[in-house]
């Protein structure tokens, strides 16, 4: 395997982090430069198998994860101390909670030996009572006794607090170093700035609802529907709580079983895709991004039809990758997988786009250089 | 608190399951290495519930809760290699089975081969690649995320490429030299 010097430009562009001058350049090297080819065959290839990956997560521990930490939240408000307020969260912690003491103290040390004697010296008389009994005569040296609804957490787990609202978490500051673990503040709520978002910047991102907002354009949803068949079988306290998919143009229900393929039910649709060629739809699609890069954004009425367009390109779109992924061309599948995310972005713009939602989609076309990709695809 | 809490599990349900998938392919998704990555993910967004969405700058969230998970999973992996030191020499007398390819399904098998594929590299290289790979995020977001220089992300995304090619391609020369073999 021998590597060019061009090779980690290539890495650099599948990434979409060179300048178009740059970009075109390398592109015109992989049209001479066999390793470079096999390189970019290879780091696609890995792309495809890594961002495939799906975690093997349910829509049940899914929603036991968020009431868990909601609860843990709710219990953090309603008592002042989120050492002792926050559940275990997770098997992990709940077990380590149980071997947790709420403090070795010396009084605690005293109470607990004199509960003993007293268990010892007059067990038939006391039995059932003593303890109870011994905590109560010495308010001043036995620690009052953890809610029955709050768990004591393990040192582990929830760390100890010094009473000024600042709490040892056990966790890794996230701005330190790896392994490096510092005290983090958890300030009141509504006071001074949080020491934890030191070193971030806002950028600006933008979106078309608040669940966007969070995401940079480029990220891929996953496994979001995939227990939404499960849902039906949940308890109904786990559906309780909210669980909001944006409307958006659902992948699943555009995609064609194996049969409906080959017995061309699909022709049916509109832009039947049956008969299509890669290249042509490459071709097409290349068309239908270069419009859309072009479109102003500002007029909304602009993108009516790229929108309309996207959505016709997508159900060709989806087939012709599944044909790619059972024929094994897997830079294809690759492409047609980017594309697909771009599309689908098109496809969901509302019918009066912010400029900055149509701003982060060509952002993302730009970073993908999936034009260019597209033109390679075209030609292959 | 209601549209506080309902805005949270919006961005639970929107990041939890690549949070997820990232902690698994970064700390290696099998058996209770992948219940950990769970947790793993559950006490990030703890964090993040407790430091409250609403405290940090807009669009920064996601950053924020890969940087804490990223962090949690490194203590993670420190614990694990201590306790794998230990426990490695007992076990090695009573190594089990490995059921063999033909024995698994095929998307666990997809799945194995790719936590293979990403424990060839070390771990900052893992994780620049996965930030790219998986969160689709740019060279700039991962330094912001990892909290190192462009240039560095840069580098590590290459070297994880062209050493899995290596590694990967060795390998597979190995495995396929072996079936002639056999």
């Amino acid at each position: 395997m021998r590597n060019c010097d061009w090779t980690e430009k290539v890495s650099l562009l599948i990434d979409g982090e060179l300048g178009s001058e740059e970009a075109n350049a390398v592109e015109t090297h992989l049209g001479d430069c066999f390793a470079c080819r096999m390189a970019r065959e290879d780091f696609l290839l890995f792309r495809h198998r890594i961002s495939s990956y799906q975690p093997d997560i349910n829509l049940l521990a899914q929603r036991e994860a968020l009431r868990n930490i909601l609860a843990a939240g709710r219990a953090d408000n309603s008592t002042a101390d989120p050492a002792l307020a926050s559940p275990a969260v997770g098997r992990r912690f709940s077990f380590a909670g149980l071997f947790a003491l709420p403090s070795l103290n010396p009084g605690l040390v005293a109470a607990s030996v004199l509960v003993l004697v007293c268990v010892v010296a007059g067990l038939l008389m006391l039995r059932g009572d003593s303890k109870p009994e011994q905590v109560a005569t010495n308010p001043q040296t036995a620690p009052a006794p953890p809610s029955t609804s709050a768990p004591v957490a393990s040192p582990e787990r929830a760390g100890r607090t010094d009473g000024q609202g600042t709490v040892n978490s056990g966790v890794v500051d996230p701005t330190g170093g790896p392994g490096h673990i510092e005290v983090v503040k958890i300030r009141p709520k509504g006071v001074g700035s949080n020491e934890l978002v030191k070193g971030f910047q806002p950028k600006g991102v933008g979106g078309t609802n608040s669940g966007d907002k969070y995401r940079p354009k480029g990220a891929t949803d996953i496994d979001a529907r995939a227990g939404r068949e499960e849902s039906a079988k949940l308890p109904r306290e786990v559906l309780d709580i909210p669980f909001v998919i944006p409307p958006r143009v659902d992948v699943e229900a555009l995609e064609f079983s194996e049969a409906e393929v080959a017995s061309g039910v699909v022709t049916g649709r509109a832009d039947a895709p049956t008969g299509l060629s890669t290249a042509r739809h490459a071709e097409q699609a290349q068309n239908l991004l270069r419009s859309f890069r072009n479109a102003s954004a500002a007029d909304a009425s602009d993108l009516a039809y790229e929108r309309e367009r996207s959505q016709e390109l997508l159900y060709q779109n989806i087939v012709l990758r599944r044909e790619a992924a059972r024929g094994g061309k897997t830079s294809v599948e690759a492409t047609l997988s980017q594309l697909e995310t771009i599309l689908l972005d098109i496809a969901n713009l509302p019918e009066k786009p912010a400029s900055e939602d149509v701003r982060s989609i060509k952002n993302r076309m730009e970073r993908k250089n999936i034009v260019a990709m597209l033109q390679v695809a075209a030609r292959d | 608190m209601a549209s506080r809490d309902e805005e949270f599990a919006r961005f639970f349900d929107e990041f939890y399951p690549s949070l997820c998938r990232f902690l698994e392919c970064l700390l290696g998704g099998r058996g209770a290495a992948r219940q950990t990555a769970q947790d793993v993910a559950q006490e990030s967004f703890l964090q993040l519930h407790r430091t409250g969405l609403e405290n940090l700058p807009e669009g920064e969230a996601r950053f924020w809760l890969f940087r804490v998970a990223r962090n949690l999973a490194l203590n993670e992996l420190n614990k694990r290699q201590t306790r794998h030191r230990l426990f490695d020499k007992v076990a090695s007398a009573f190594r089990a089975h490995v059921p063999g390819p033909e024995e698994e399904f095929e998307m666990a098998e997809r799945r194995q081969r790719v936590l293979e594929m990403l424990s060839l590299l070390p771990e900052h290289q893992r994780t620049a690649l996965l930030l790219r790979e998986q969160e689709e995020m740019s060279y700039r977001e991962i330094a912001e995320v990892l909290g190192v220089s462009e240039a560095k992300v840069k580098v590590d995304v290459f070297r994880a490429r062209t050493s899995l090619r290596e590694k990967w391609g060795r390998r597979e020369a190995a495995l396929a030299a072996r079936g002639q073999a056999g």
